[in-house]
């Protein structure tokens, strides 16, 4: 199925919504520095990290990708468990 | 427009609700049984709760005219305790049999534990045994994409199952594909913070197009949308998408689906 809206379309339509997310992200994690009793290591921080830089790349697929970084392994055999 | 919400929980939602969906074009809903915020304590309560979908909330959306069907089952949720459950499951053919339902559902997995597995097999046992559709719940979050393969693997393993007959819902970006590529259909549940929104939605139907696929609000109690279809709609409208492809979507997908239910019965606005 195409896409009706042209690629310059879509980033004019979309571009302060993706700029504020991505401020909110930033805001986040600095929020998250600033805060009492830091984290050293916490697996969460890890999959954000995952993702931001999958974002960076040029994946054409970037939204199941990025639900595959926050997605539980599965095991194949697991009815054998 | 017209349009049906295949998935919504109306048990929880407010009369007002109805009022507004009714104008924005709601005909029908379906309303699949599920978990009401806290474990139940017996049967009986099972029971009751079944009642009031059959009985009393085809009425309350009759006075906005909209038509009411359900489906029944237990959700997994409330799964975890088989002996409980095999209970539940005892009761639900005198459900299945009253007019407005269509088949066992919402089903599935939610921490995807063994308990949960056994009780979902007792289920699609019974929707096999009794020709029925099914609907199911796929996990939240992390669990999602384990889940969906869990329950996919299970049916794959009951020949008796018919794919054309059963929704996977609640698909997202990394489990869509799966559950198309192997006939079923796909839902795809917008809300506020999890599961899509109607703009990945509709990024969803570009991608795989519009076939098969169920497009719904599951508002319930917590945090959800009941206009959530019309908001999908909207979006698809600003992108250039033609109405003919909204309506297969938002109407003539559901009834398509609905239509293979022996119960379900329809009458069209003239």
């Amino acid at each position: 199925m195409t896409m009706p809206m042209t690629a310059s379309d879509v980033l004019e339509r979309e571009f302060l919504a993706v700029r504020a997310k991505l401020i909110e992200v930033a805001a986040t994690l600095d929020r998250i520095d600033r805060a009492k009793d830091p984290i050293s290591e916490d697996p969460r921080l890890d999959k954000i990290r995952r993702g931001l830089e999958l974002l960076a790349g040029d994946h054409k697929d970037r939204a199941e990708q990025l639900q595959l970084i926050f997605s539980l392994p599965y095991e194949e055999n697991w009815r054998n468990d | 427009m017209d349009f049906i919400d295949p998935h919504i929980h109306m048990a929880a939602r407010t009369t007002d609700d109805f009022l507004i969906m009714a104008k924005m074009g709601c005909v029908m809903v379906g309303e699949p049984a599920f978990w009401m915020g806290y474990d139940r304590s017996g049967t009986n309560s099972f029971y009751d709760y079944f009642r009031q979908l059959t009985e009393w909330e085809p009425k309350r959306t009759a006075a906005h005219g909209i038509q009411h069907h359900c489906w029944m089952g237990i959700n997994a949720k409330e799964a975890e305790d088989v002996g409980f459950s095999r209970e539940v499951i005892a009761v639900l053919p005198e459900f299945l049999a009253k007019p407005s339902v269509l088949g066992v559902g919402e089903i599935g997995l939610h921490k995807n534990t063994p308990n949960e597995v056994a009780t979902l097999l007792g289920l699609i046992d019974l929707a096999m045994k009794t020709d029925e559709q099914m609907l199911f719940h796929t996990p939240h979050l992390e669990d999602k994409y384990k889940g969906t393969r869990m329950i996919l693997d299970l049916l794959r393993a009951d020949s008796r199952v018919d794919h054309t007959r059963v929704c996977i819902d609640h698909c997202e970006e990394h489990t869509i594909r799966m559950a198309l590529d192997e006939g079923y259909w796909a839902g795809i549940t917008m809300y506020p913070t999890s599961k899509a929104t109607p703009s990945r939605t509709a990024d969803m139907v570009e991608v795989y197009g519009a076939d098969r696929i169920l497009i719904n609000s599951s508002a319930d109690w917590g945090p959800s949308d009941p206009f959530a279809v019309p908001a999908c709609m909207f979006e698809m409208r600003r992108r250039g998408h033609p109405e003919s492809l909204i309506r297969q979507l938002v109407y003539e997908n559901p009834l398509k689906f609905f239509k293979q239910s022996r119960n379900f019965q329809f009458t069209p606005r003239v």
